[in-house]
């Protein structure tokens, strides 16, 4: 009798140990799954920060819960065009290394003032870029963000210039045109490749702008649109009035010179 | 999406010291047992300190502790308060909830799991302390299908606002964390996972804030309307009587950062009183369009010429809060009093529009 009990005692001592350890292990696999589920939560909540910068946080927000598409709709932007001038026959006479190198020191220079301002970088085409001001959030001020933008980024680029000057590397200039208008804002292109982005008749007439600062001559030009926002702190110049691809009537336009908080000019 | 507290850049240095006043500290105390930081470097504002002190603890009696506690969280932490959200997460530990359970309401990625009603609060909240755009009639209704009476969906969008003027205080001024706090968060063992089963009693609710009956008229009267049958009502309407009342900051000031944050949020009825109370202070309407327009105006007196593009500023707040703080640091030029004036004047009218959302 006392053998039996033995035994069963030492069968059940066996049978807890057993259970136990299996205890232990599931508990150490749930653990393991709650850490990656973790990391893989980071992971995606850093991908989804990372995605801000691309689209509105609505947009990526609705992307990341697998709900539909944003609906595309009518939004009130300002659209910049910057374009390096001049560097396409520059870039053939120095090396591929040094050439990507410059043009990105540029592009970091010019987001750092587009960002100062309340404005995103949207493209980056070749050495030009388009940014959106207003497209993103609701901004009453897009126009004059836009406008002050450009002025950082002429300061932005003086300073970049006396760095490549240190490097014995060539100066850049570029030309920025500045619209206001109505614009159909969505996530568009094709399965393989979409952007949030903004098109229609404001984005076509901002880079027209932007084109005419070759031919006037001038670093930053913007529309009479955006001139209407700007008060007398902006120093602007009429230009005459140009002709443009797209466009019946010739475009009138206007130089931005400065920009002083504490202008009192009438 | 919102930041995780460890995550979050803040400035080490605080924007204003802080004022010793016995008196003050003494009725702190008796209601929260300790003066926080944030009540020792708003003290020098009578105005000001009042508000912070009673918006943090107006009574929400359509709300449970936990929504309470809840709405107060994800705001802080839409918000990128590294104070108040620090102060927030310890509360919401010390309530009971698990680090677990913080930990899925903080990570936005996990949001789909929750039940509905934890859900759509959660949504709520984070919408309207973002306001990226405004939540509309239709979030609202939203809530209301879930289960939660107009009464409470209105008590949630006052926690929402109330935090947030807390929120932009601690922000702006670049309030010290409260360390000592944070560290106390209770680490549960097994006794008390097992003494979370027995019942118990509420935690200790503070006194709740004492002012006269609301009247729902002068300055945002409709507003304060909105509240109506709210403890909420009467804290909002003295709040703002207050504000505009007895700041150091002119009226006309105060009415101008009104009309800019407005603005920048598309808010008609703010904008609207802060118009007709800029018409009262004489405030010429063409000077109100260039400013609106513009953002400047010749109208405009030097300390409004800084305030007015940094009050536009404190409306979405940045994803680091650091950033935001080095826009206020020059500020600090201006003095402690008015830096002071102008942060709590810039968060009640970021709270007020937000708010306006039950009526737009």
């Amino acid at each position: 009798m006392t053998g039996v009990l033995v035994v069963l005692a030492v069968a059940g001592a066996l049978g807890v140990a057993v259970l136990g350890a299996r205890q232990r292990k599931n508990l150490r696999e749930m653990e393991r799954h709650k850490e990656a589920l973790g990391r893989t939560l980071a992971r995606l909540e850093h991908i989804e920060r990372a995605f801000q910068r691309f689209a509105p946080l609505e947009v990526v927000e609705k992307f990341a819960q697998g709900e539909a598409a944003h609906e595309p709709e009518y939004r009130d932007v300002t659209v910049m065009f910057a374009d390096l001038q001049g560097f396409t026959p520059l870039s053939e006479r120095i090396e591929p290394r040094v050439m990507v190198d410059m043009l990105n020191g540029y592009f970091r220079a010019m987001n750092r003032a587009l960002a100062e301002h309340h404005g995103h970088l949207s493209r980056m085409m070749g050495d030009g870029l388009m940014a959106l001001f207003g497209a993103f959030d609701h901004n009453p001020w897009q126009a004059a963000d836009a406008v002050r933008a450009a002025l950082s980024m002429r300061s932005a680029l003086e300073e970049y210039n006396r760095t490549l000057a240190e490097r014995g590397l060539p100066k850049l200039a570029f030309g920025i045109g500045i619209n206001q208008g109505r614009a159909v804002a969505g996530v568009m292109g094709s399965d393989k490749l979409m952007e949030f982005t903004v098109i229609g008749d404001a984005v076509n007439l901002a880079a027209r702008v932007e084109g005419l600062t070759r031919t006037l001559g001038v670093e930053i030009l913007v529309t009479e649109a955006v001139r209407h926002a700007l008060d007398h702190r902006f120093l602007v110049r009429r230009m005459p009035a140009t002709a443009v691809k797209g466009k019946v009537e010739p475009v009138v336009t206007f130089a931005v010179d400065s920009f002083d908080e504490n202008s009192t000019a009438s | 999406m919102a930041v995780l507290l460890g995550d979050l850049e803040w400035m080490d240095q605080p924007l204003v010291a802080e004022t010793s006043d016995p008196e003050w500290e003494e009725e702190v105390i008796s209601v929260f047992g300790g003066v926080p930081g944030c009540l020792r470097r708003t003290a020098a504002v009578p105005w000001l300190r009042r508000a912070y002190f009673d918006l943090s603890r107006t009574p929400t009696p359509s709300l449970s502790l936990a929504e309470f506690e809840l709405a107060g969280f994800v705001t802080a932490q839409e918000n990128a308060c590294r104070y108040c959200y620090g102060v927030a997460r310890t509360r919401m530990r010390m309530l009971g909830f698990t680090e677990e359970m913080v930990e899925r309401i903080e990570r936005s990625a996990q949001l789909a799991e929750a039940d509905p009603e934890e859900r759509e609060l959660v949504r709520f909240c984070r919408n309207l302390a973002r306001s990226k755009p405004r939540p509309s009639r239709e979030a609202r209704k939203t809530l209301e299908s879930v289960g939660y009476s107009p009464r409470q969906t209105v008590e949630l969008a006052w926690v929402t606002a109330a935090a947030s003027f807390c929120n932009r205080v601690s922000t702006l001024l670049a309030m010290p964390p409260e360390y000592a706090m944070e560290r106390d968060t209770p680490k549960r063992n097994l006794w008390d996972k097992l003494k979370s089963w027995l019942p118990r009693g509420a935690p200790p609710v503070p006194d709740p804030p004492v002012y006269p009956a609301p009247t729902a008229t002068g300055i945002l009267g409709e507003l304060v309307g909105v509240l109506e049958g709210t403890p909420a009502a009467a804290v909002l309407e003295g709040t703002v009587q207050a504000c505009f009342n007895t700041s150091a900051l002119p009226r006309r000031t105060i009415c101008l950062v009104f009309a800019v944050i407005s603005h920048t949020l598309g808010s008609s009825l703010c904008a609207k009183a802060a118009a007709e109370a800029l018409d009262a202070e004489g405030f010429p309407r063409p000077a109100l369009d260039d400013v609106l327009r513009t953002l400047g105006s010749r109208e405009l007196d030097n300390v409004e010429r800084r305030l007015l593009p940094w009050a536009r500023d404190t409306v979405w707040l940045p994803e680091q809060p650091k950033r935001i703080q080095e826009k206020t640091l020059p500020l600090t030029s201006l003095g402690d009093r008015t830096l002071l004036e102008a942060v709590g004047v810039a968060a009640l009218a970021n709270s007020c529009v937000r708010l306006a959302m039950l009526l737009e």
